[in-house]
């Protein structure tokens, strides 16, 4: 359970394909996935500055799409980062407390920014006990 | 190399450089797509291309033919390098992802009265004052502060907001597209998250392949002398070009429309489409219009961009000259698009219709007298402003008679043959800085890893590219420019 990089979606941009047994940990390593596109060392970014927010959905590549477009939203508004996503589910949404803190460019090593999470080829699916995300980011 | 997916199409030989690939090829297809290319070229572009330009063909209110440069290759929805012509009054659409999630995303061409002699000795200290001063890659955020309210102002006017800061030249304006700025943009139609993406990121450069860089004209890369003349390019001179596009804000305004399209389609009051990136309204429909006021905010919102960076261009170039940018000639030449829909017309058969044109990843390029082109230029033909990779050189273009053919469209670079992966694998970008500057070319990047991805082996062949462009007649070699300094995020 994971993320991946796949070579065969798309060639100017970023494709990633994310699992979990939970949709939980799809949500934290879609965020995982998200940080290591952007950025050689995830695990330089500080841990100082929480956002908490609540995604309102019908299916889960709903919820998927609008998190991953939070992100985006976060990183240009607040220059922040997020690496760890604590995830409660409530009635017909989710709450998600995001913990990182601001993107120092000496640090983190950068690779390429993110601009959008695109719908080509993006899928949320459950198969066998597992939860699946493929995304295309445009960067 | 990618997997191919899709079968290759039985395509008819419409002249040496442009084929035809029939409706045949997928059903639904309402008109056939054109493919500029050579023989080989053809062979060697992914088949997903023609499976996307299919998809294009399929839209409603399509006109003629779809049509694929040769820098194509595939995106999501359109391929890039895409241009399709639809009908307003023939339920003819708007498709967000027929111009890009970077809205206006375009090149710009900054002279000079240096000349190579004279910049070669200072570009060490030249690119890294430019670096220093256009905040670049991940992180880095504007230097400006812009409140929510001029933000809206600077979507509503684009460059001229720029000239009102004093950001840019009143002459600026006569030598960008629309007169650098799109009077249609309506800022009520643009989402809060969109303002606040772009507050922080006007002049800014961005990362990827956006990128600027210094030039120089070799003399025996003038093609044209007379247009290279008259347009105030000389031999040795020296120019700066300049890659980026709406940042932030272009990509928000593309993907609230493409959810919004989505769920009208779902709904079963929008159209349906055979790949969620062709999301698209009906262009008179509500939804379209509010979409095509949107764009053009995207579209003014990338013109004070690049305008501000211009800025700092030539207040850097002042600084390490010491002499004002008016008296080091640092005029404008142009500012085009290649990521932008626009009424145009066009005659299809006897009759001139006007069109919705879409270009993703395609240069306008307008015939000699055309009322697009700014009256400095109409005589000549539109100046197409061609980015190649930091290695290998760029083009400046100019519109030929025969540009009607193809929508008056051309390529928009040389096109990735590498995607990011396969590019940092094969290169590192530490010994490409060393193997470049050890050619001459001094480059400040953001990141090891981004320098890789944009390796001139990452891309294809500009002059095969050009050639092709070129021979196909609908744009002509003006002249090539060499880099010698680049910044990129």
């Amino acid at each position: 359970m994971g993320y991946r990089f796949l070579k065969d979606i798309s060639r100017s941009d970023v494709a990633v394909r994310v699992t979990s047994a939970t949709l939980s940990g799809l949500i934290s390593q879609a965020g995982a996935a998200f940080n290591r596109t952007m950025i050689m060392k995830p695990g330089s970014l500080p841990s100082d500055n929480t956002k908490k927010f609540s995604i309102y959905f019908k299916t889960e590549e709903e919820l998927m799409f609008k998190f991953l477009n939070k992100l985006v939203y976060y990183k240009d508004v607040n220059n922040l980062l997020f690496r760890r996503f604590q995830v409660t589910k409530t009635k017909g949404h989710m709450v998600i407390e995001a913990r990182g803190g601001r993107i120092d460019p000496e640090k983190i090593k950068p690779v390429v920014d993110i601009k959008a999470v695109t719908m080509h080829k993006f899928s949320v699916a459950r198969k066998k006990g597992k939860w699946s995300m493929t995304a295309v980011f445009d960067v | 190399m990618e997997k191919e997916v899709s079968k290759r199409p039985a395509f008819s030989q419409v002249s040496d450089y442009s084929f035809d690939m029939p409706v045949s090829y997928m059903r639904g297809m309402r008109v056939p797509a054109r493919v500029y290319a050579d023989k080989t070229l053809l062979k060697e572009m992914d088949t997903r291309v023609f499976e996307q330009i299919a998809n294009v063909s399929s839209l409603p209110g399509i006109v003629e033919h779809s049509l694929v440069m040769p820098d194509g290759h595939s995106g999501y929805g359109f391929p890039i390098g895409g241009v399709a012509a639809f009908d307003p009054d023939d339920g003819g659409i708007i498709s967000p992802g027929g111009i890009g999630f970077d809205i206006n995303c375009g090149m710009r061409l900054v002279l000079t009265n240096l000349t190579l002699d004279e910049v070669k000795p200072k570009i060490k200290e030249l690119v890294d004052l430019l670096f220093s001063r256009i905040p670049t890659g991940v992180g880095n955020s504007s230097k400006l502060n812009i409140s929510k309210d001029d933000f809206k102002m600077l979507a509503a006017e684009g460059s001229k907001w720029a000239v009102k800061k004093g950001f840019a030249y009143e002459s600026d304006l006569k030598t960008t597209e629309l007169g650098g700025s799109a009077d249609w943009a309506d800022p009520s139609k643009i989402s809060d998250k969109a303002i606040a993406r772009g507050l922080k990121q006007i002049g800014t450069l961005g990362s990827g392949n956006h990128y600027l860089e210094v030039q120089y004209v070799k003399p025996e890369n003038i093609i044209d002398e007379k247009i290279a003349k008259r347009w105030g390019l000389f031999p040795n001179q020296i120019v700066i070009m300049l890659h980026t596009g709406s940042r932030g804000a272009g990509h928000q305004i593309a993907t609230d429309y493409i959810e919004k399209f989505s769920r009208l389609a779902e709904s079963g009051k929008g159209i349906k489409v055979n790949d969620k990136e062709l999301a698209c309204a009906t262009f008179l429909s509500e939804p379209g219009q509010d979409y095509y006021k949107a764009m053009g905010c995207g579209v003014n919102i990338s013109f004070a961009n690049r305008q501000v960076i211009t800025h700092q261009l030539r207040q850097a170039f002042s600084k390490v000259f010491k002499k004002d940018p008016e008296k080091l000639g640092m005029e404008l030449l142009f500012d085009v698009a290649h990521n932008r829909a626009s009424i145009e017309k066009h005659a299809i058969g006897k009759k001139e219709r006007e069109l919705l044109i879409h270009r993703k990843g395609s240069t306008g390029a307008y015939a000699p007298g055309r009322r697009e082109i700014p009256l400095k230029y109409r005589k000549d033909g539109s100046p197409v402003i061609i980015g190649g990779s930091m290695e290998t050189g760029s083009y400046l273009l100019v519109g030929s008679d025969n540009s009607e053919e193809a929508f008056s469209s051309t390529c928009h670079g040389s096109g990735r043959t590498k995607s990011r992966s396969q590019a940092r694998k094969s290169t590192d970008g530490e010994k490409l800085f060393n193997s470049m500057l050890k050619r001459g070319i001094y480059v400040k990047s953001a990141s090891w890893s981004g320098l890789a991805e944009e390796s001139g082996d990452s891309y294809k062949n500009i002059d095969r590219v050009v050639d092709i462009i070129n021979s196909a007649n609908i744009s002509r070699k003006v002249c090539k420019l060499l880099p010698l300094g680049n910044i990129k995020g």
